[in-house]
């Protein structure tokens, strides 16, 4: 290997590699039936799991990550507020629309704040499939602290809403999955139609699509909150035309 | 076959747990690190009184697991892509600013050829040493070091260390 002149540049990546490798494995834990699958020859049951798991929402995260880890991978501040971006952005998709003035965030979980506002433009990463033609999707995030001595369950409540030509049923299949999900099932709200899931894999997470309107879809995803939380976070949105 | 469920129940038992974290350092998915361990256990369950009596079963499963991990390496290069970290399936949430780091490191991570990923998953997670990641992996000692520079390389590159090396990532390394 030829000396670098960037030693603390090889030293830097390898402190991130072994970071991003311990984040990787932290919450791993060996099923208790691993032996016994083995011994009994039994195929592995999460194939079985995985046919079964929902294709739920995990895009406003790395949604968020795509807007403020640029190319290089560094992390920058997010940018101009789109509020303050001309809403002819949206111009050549003429379904969608900004939905920056005509949303608020009533009622918010104690102890959580806005990690940025108003709303982000974005592209959904985690998605399987590109975005709709005729649709654009928006990002609110709002974080509080992890518990004391659990610094992974930090609680979030992360806000995708995509305008145009929106399909719920073909959002959701787009969407990547998580480890035990349960169905959806229709959710109470004041207007439109919604479905909604739990999952109680590492972090309890809930999901709902909520279509108020023929042309808007809000999804609201609520990771280490109370699906209780994350319901009355999504029934306090209000909406004007 | 004639092996002793006990012990090998007890191995797997007290070293089970850091064989899955090995498995998931070197495929970057977790279920997919589930499958492989249970295969490279089955084939060691088969041999399990030879392999036991020799002491250090430990290793041949490390060794198995790195040759699967290639194999499964290959399938999925033949796959669409899937984008996406199993961090935020379900898996963890890191502090905000920390998660998108890891992010960053992981989307460089996960790109990089099998060969210079679990090289540097050997030597700089799990702390072998070029001699013993070359054992390991079946390669000399030299195809390591090429390994690890390019990777330490691509590293450096795509997330512009070069530039930045005086500067703190932020959220990083905590």
């Amino acid at each position: 290997m030829t000396a670098h002149s960037g030693e603390p540049a090889d030293e830097r990546a390898r402190e991130l590699v072994r970071d991003y490798l311990d984040g990787l494995v932290e919450d791993v834990e060996l099923p208790d039936d691993m032996a016994l699958r083995v011994i009994m020859g039994s195929a592995p049951p999460r194939r079985a799991r995985r046919a079964a798991q929902l294709s739920l929402v995990c895009a406003a995260v790395a949604t968020v990550a795509v807007t403020t880890v640029l190319g290089a991978g560094i992390v920058r501040d997010p940018g101009p507020s789109p509020a303050a971006s001309p809403v002819a952005t949206a111009a050549g998709r003429p379904a969608a629309y900004d939905p920056t003035a005509m949303i608020k965030f009533g009622y918010v979980p104690a102890g959580l704040r806005e990690e940025n506002t108003p709303l982000l433009p974005g592209p959904g990463l985690m998605e399987t499939r590109p975005v709709p033609e005729g649709t654009r999707r928006w990002l609110m995030v709002y974080r509080g602290s992890a518990p004391p001595g659990q610094r992974r369950k930090v609680p979030l409540i992360i806000v995708t809403v995509t305008t145009g030509k929106v399909d719920p049923s073909a959002t959701r299949d787009t969407l990547h999955t998580l480890d035990q999900a349960r169905p959806f099932g229709p959710v109470w709200v004041p207007r439109g139609t919604a479905t909604g899931s739990t999952s109680r894999g590492h972090h309890h997470q809930s999901i709902v699509l909520w279509r108020p309107r023929p042309d808007l879809v809000i999804l609201v995803q609520g990771v280490n909150v109370a699906t209780e939380e994350t319901y009355r976070f999504l029934r306090g949105i209000a909406l004007s035309d | 076959m004639n092996a002793d469920p006990a012990t090998f129940t007890a191995f797997v038992e007290e070293r089970g747990a850091g064989l899955l974290r090995f498995a998931v350092a070197l495929t970057g998915d977790h279920d997919l690190a589930e499958d492989l361990l249970q295969g490279a256990l089955e084939r060691v369950y088969r041999k399990w009184d030879r392999i036991a009596r020799r002491g250090d079963p430990e290793s041949y499963v490390r060794r198995a697991l790195v040759n699967a991990t290639r194999d499964s390496w290959r399938q999925r290069q033949r796959r669409p892509e899937r984008i996406g970290l199993r961090d935020e399936e379900g898996g963890s949430y890191a502090p905000w600013d920390e998660m998108l780091t890891r992010k960053a490191v992981g989307g460089v991570v996960e790109r990089l050829p099998h060969r210079q990923r679990t090289v540097i998953v050997l030597r700089y997670w799990a702390d072998l040493t070029e001699a013993e990641t070359a054992k390991l992996m079946g390669v000399s000692v030299g195809t390591v070091k090429s390994q690890a520079h390019r990777a330490l390389k691509a590293l450096r590159e795509q997330l512009s260390l070069d530039d930045q090396a005086n500067e703190p990532v932020r959220g990083a390394g905590r």
